[in-house]
């Protein structure tokens, strides 16, 4: 008995019809006891009860079930704008822990991830753990310190691998699936372990521009100042707006032009998206920038942005030392949703370009992907990115 | 002190200068390369200041390059979204079906969340006839809200498209309108005209307060608004159209039953008429033979020897009486046939036989008056089904009015036949003295007799070529003529054919 993956998905528009045509095209690939685990993403007009409902009854009592709603779906065949994806996993030799936590600012984020930590890794004292799939509340500004309590049980270097759910560019309000349960500010996790391959890419093609500065005064994830200047004089000087004029424009213009920090030894810089900018001249940014960080402005083209996808794709194939990849997971920033355009299906392409036509490949789009960093400087490390686009390959 | 501790302080001293004066050498070196360096610094510091700069311009023509872009790829889109909606409209000739067509993917498409139409109703009444993105209650707020500010009349007065980035004055009033109502910060609202004048209005809106309406979304919302008046155009000219047609048919209907009663009644008449003339006829059969039985035994003279005069005038009775039996009996005929009482045999029947019989027949008067008779028959001709005896009335009918019609010693009649698949077609046809185009048209009708000279010497009843034609009908054959005055006549009949047996087979070859 080996691997097994089964992609069931349809873009239809009325719920139930969307199911049965994507529970048919899997469902009856793989034996009900062999499914080790589910993976379940939709767009958010789907993220309602019924949808988990009908499909657990699919599964064996227990087996784990993971998704989220996304703006927009990854599929071997495409971009999908609506409907359904699911992904039937058999692992006969790998270990699955599951396990979910609310990420609120009302509950200390450091100790949720900790309390997830020890609640996955209960049963694992037998298993060599392995990977650790992740999918968080992308609305969410803790999910970095979430996955920092998750690293203090787990382990700092352990490889973790995921992204934040997302909504259709409303920012409003995502879902995260677990069994049978939708929740909204939540992160759902799975531990894997035993037996089990995998390959991790993380690319996002943007490219610094400017001189660098450095981060004079930070906390967490509030940049105060630059080079001892009010944090968004950057933006200021470099668009040449007053800070009201930029404050309206800022989550279009965030997208084409995030903060990158420099990291030694890495290939491209670490991308922080900007939440907000305040009216004290500091700037909220999704995922922290600590203090002494040399920073950049960056930007992209459609064609880095591409290219960024085939590298990464590259990255997982030369991890798994270009063995055979079962399942690709891959999870795109929303925000290149923006960036590519119409060029947007172009993205799938390229990864199958490098995987290979019939690589079984599916994912959605996010807000913030999570992935380890390469260099050995980091030990690789799990951060949160924005901006980028992950693959993970899973082979036997 | 002595010269010997003298030296080495001399050597000493020297060497302290030489060092002197090499170390400010050096120092003069190291401090000119200092002030290169820092040139070299003050340069790259100056070069990355401006290549900063550069970056700053690159960023804002990039940003520009982008939104340039976006606002062009939204074109694109939209444009394609409209041809679809387009398609979709033109799909529906009904005008309620046109607002129902429209759904929130084309509205998405071409680049909106949240539309409303409003428009007058059959009935006259302004009301909201198309909805995406809003719930009912906020629907009939909309309308209610719209309809009372008068909004509908404001942008019947503007007259053209406009949106909430519109800046002239006489807009200021129906801008802050829409906005207070429907809470829209960011919309296009575009008028909606058919062929007859101004019809009502469409408005789009984004829900979201990033993606700002451009100017770009005015041209598309006003191509929209062209397309939905153009449907509407189209639904009103197919709905006049179609209850024109309704309206014809329902006509044709009621004429066709006029029709079909008046034939219903006309084949009642007609059987009235039938049956009436049959009990006349019977009626007057026994009467006559008792006269002519009467007339016959006075003309005998075995009840006594009668005068000439009387002679005379009792053989008249009995010639107008065999006359008077004649036209009854074939006036019985005739209904007979008609009523579908009387059957036809069907037997088969040599038509080369028939006409010479036929021809023997009338050789006295046709020796009478020198006419000659041909026969052209095709060898081999086919035997025909009918009924020996009705078919030999038929011909002898046909060549007795040929005979009649034809002039003294150049008149030529002419027997000819041509076969078909299942028919024999039979012609006889005369160099007599034709009739008129009318003539030939009411020539087998009852009682009509062709007014000229011949007719007006020779007595008829005009029931000769009702009965033939009754007789072909009966056997499922047509009969027709061709005829021009003073040049002749040719009366064609069919003849159902005679499967040929084996032995007629053999007999032909």
């Amino acid at each position: 008995m080996g691997f097994k993956v089964a992609i069931g998905k349809s873009q239809k528009k009325d719920l139930l019809e969307a199911i049965q045509e994507a529970t048919k095209a899997c469902f009856s690939q793989i034996p009900i006891h062999e499914i080790s685990m589910a993976l379940i993403f939709s767009s958010p007009e789907f993220a309602v009860q019924s949808l988990l409902k009908h499909i657990q009854p699919n599964l064996k009592a227990n087996t784990p079930l993971l998704g989220c709603s996304a703006i927009h779906l990854i599929t071997g065949s495409g971009i999908q704008k609506e409907g359904l994806v699911i992904v039937l996993l058999s692992l006969p030799n790998t270990k699955i822990a599951c396990g979910f936590t609310d990420v609120t600012p009302y509950k200390n984020a450091f100790s949720s991830g900790q309390e997830l930590g020890t609640r996955l890794m209960a049963n694992f004292q037998d298993y060599r753990r392995e990977l650790c799939l992740l999918i968080s509340d992308g609305l969410s500004e803790y999910t970095p310190e979430l996955i920092q309590g998750l690293q203090s049980i787990i382990g700092r270097s352990f490889p973790f691998f995921g992204g934040g759910s997302s909504d259709n560019f409303e920012f409003k309000r995502t879902s995260q699936y677990y069994g049978e349960n939708i929740f909204t500010k939540n992160t759902v996790a799975a531990l894997l372990g035993g037996k089990l391959s995998y390959g991790i890419g993380i690319r996002h093609g943007w490219k610094p521009l400017g001189k660098i500065r450095t981060v004079t005064e930070s906390k967490t994830n509030i940049l105060r100042k630059i080079d001892d200047k009010k944090a968004s004089q950057l933006y200021e000087d470099y668009f040449a707006k007053t800070l009201s004029e930029l404050k309206k424009e800022i989550t279009y213009i965030n997208v084409l032009y995030p903060i990158g920090i420099y990291l030694e030894g890495e290939n491209e810089y670490l991308l922080r998206n900007i939440v907000s900018l305040n009216d004290d001249g500091s700037i909220t940014t999704q995922g922290s920038i600590p203090s002494g960080s040399a920073i950049r402005l960056m930007i992209s083209t459609k064609e880095s942005c591409l290219e960024a996808a085939r590298q990464a794709a590259l990255q997982v194939q030369h991890a798994m030392h270009y063995k055979k990849i079962c399942f690709a997971l891959a999870i795109s920033s929303a925000s290149r949703v923006r960036v590519l355009g119409r060029a947007v299906d172009k993205e799938v392409k390229a990864i199958k370009e490098v995987l290979g036509e019939n690589t079984p490949l599916a994912g959605f789009y996010s807000y913030g992907e999570y992935a380890p960093l390469g260099a050995t400087t980091y030990h690789g490390q799990t951060y949160s990115h924005n901006q980028t686009i992950a693959i993970v390959g899973i082979g036997e | 002190m002595p010269p010997s501790a003298e030296f080495p302080i001399n050597i000493l001293g020297i060497s302290s200068m030489l060092l002197i004066i090499s170390l400010s050498f050096i120092l003069m070196l190291k401090s000119q390369r200092i002030q290169q360096l820092s040139q070299t610094m003050r340069y790259l510091k100056k070069s990355l200041e401006e290549m900063d700069e550069q970056a700053k311009l690159i960023v804002r023509t990039d940003l520009k390059l982008n939104k340039a872009q976006e606002e062009l790829d939204k074109r694109v889109n939209g444009l394609y979204a409209m041809q679809r909606i387009s398609q979709e409209l033109s799909k529906t000739l009904n005008q309620d079906e046109i607002f129902r067509r429209i759904n929130q993917e084309h509205i998405t498409n071409i680049g909106f969340q949240k539309a409303i139409i409003v428009a007058k109703n059959v009935q006259g009444t302004l009301q909201i006839r198309h909805s995406t993105g809003f719930n009912e209650e906020e629907t009939s707020y909309i309308e209610a809200g719209l309809i009372e500010k008068g909004i509908y009349a404001m942008v019947k007065e503007y007259n053209s498209t406009f949106s909430s980035i519109s800046e002239a004055d006489t807009l200021r009033k129906a801008k802050h309108i829409i906005t207070a109502i429907t809470h829209l910060d960011s919309f296009v609202l575009s008028p909606i005209s058919k062929k007859d004048g101004y019809y009502g209005f469409i408005l789009l809106s984004n829900s979201s307060a990033e993606t700002l309406v451009s100017e770009g979304d005015e041209e598309l919302v006003a191509i929209l608004a062209t397309h939905i008046g153009q449907a509407l155009d189209n639904a009103e000219l197919f709905e006049a159209t179609y209850s024109q047609h309704q309206e014809l048919e329902r006509n044709v209907l009621a004429r066709t039953k006029e029709l079909s009663d008046a034939l219903n009644e006309i084949n009642v008449i007609s059987k009235r008429k039938t049956d009436f003339v049959s009990a006349v006829s019977h009626e007057l059969r026994t009467p006559l033979t008792s006269i002519k039985g009467y007339a016959s035994i006075l003309l005998s003279e075995k009840l006594g020897v009668i005068p000439e005069p009387v002679k005379e005038r009792l053989g008249k009775i009995n010639k107008h009486s065999d006359e008077l039996t004649r036209l009854v009996n074939d006036l019985l005929d005739i209904a007979r046939i008609e009523s579908g009482r009387f059957e036809m045999k069907s037997e088969l029947f040599d038509i080369r036989h028939a006409v010479e019989t036929t021809i023997d027949l009338l050789s006295p008067q046709l020796k009478e008056k020198s006419i000659t008779a041909t026969m052209n028959l095709p060898q081999n001709l086919s035997l025909a089904l009918a009924d020996k005896t009705q078919i030999s009335r038929v011909f002898i009918n046909l060549m007795g009015n040929a005979i009649k019609f034809v002039p003294e010693k150049t008149g030529l009649i002419s027997v000819s036949a041509f076969e078909s698949t299942d028919t024999i077609q039979i012609t006889i046809s005369d160099n007599g003295i034709g009739m008129s185009p009318t003539d030939t048209e009411h020539i087998f009708d009852e009682f009509y007799r062709v007014d000229n000279d011949i007719n007006q010497k020779v007595k008829g009843t005009g029931l000769g070529l009702t009965l033939v034609k009754n007789i072909i009908r009966a056997h499922k054959g047509r009969i027709w003529v061709a005829s021009r005055l003073n040049q002749g006549s040719a009366f064609s009949f069919t003849l159902p054919k005679a499967a040929q047996t084996p032995l007629e087979s053999a007999k032909n070859t």
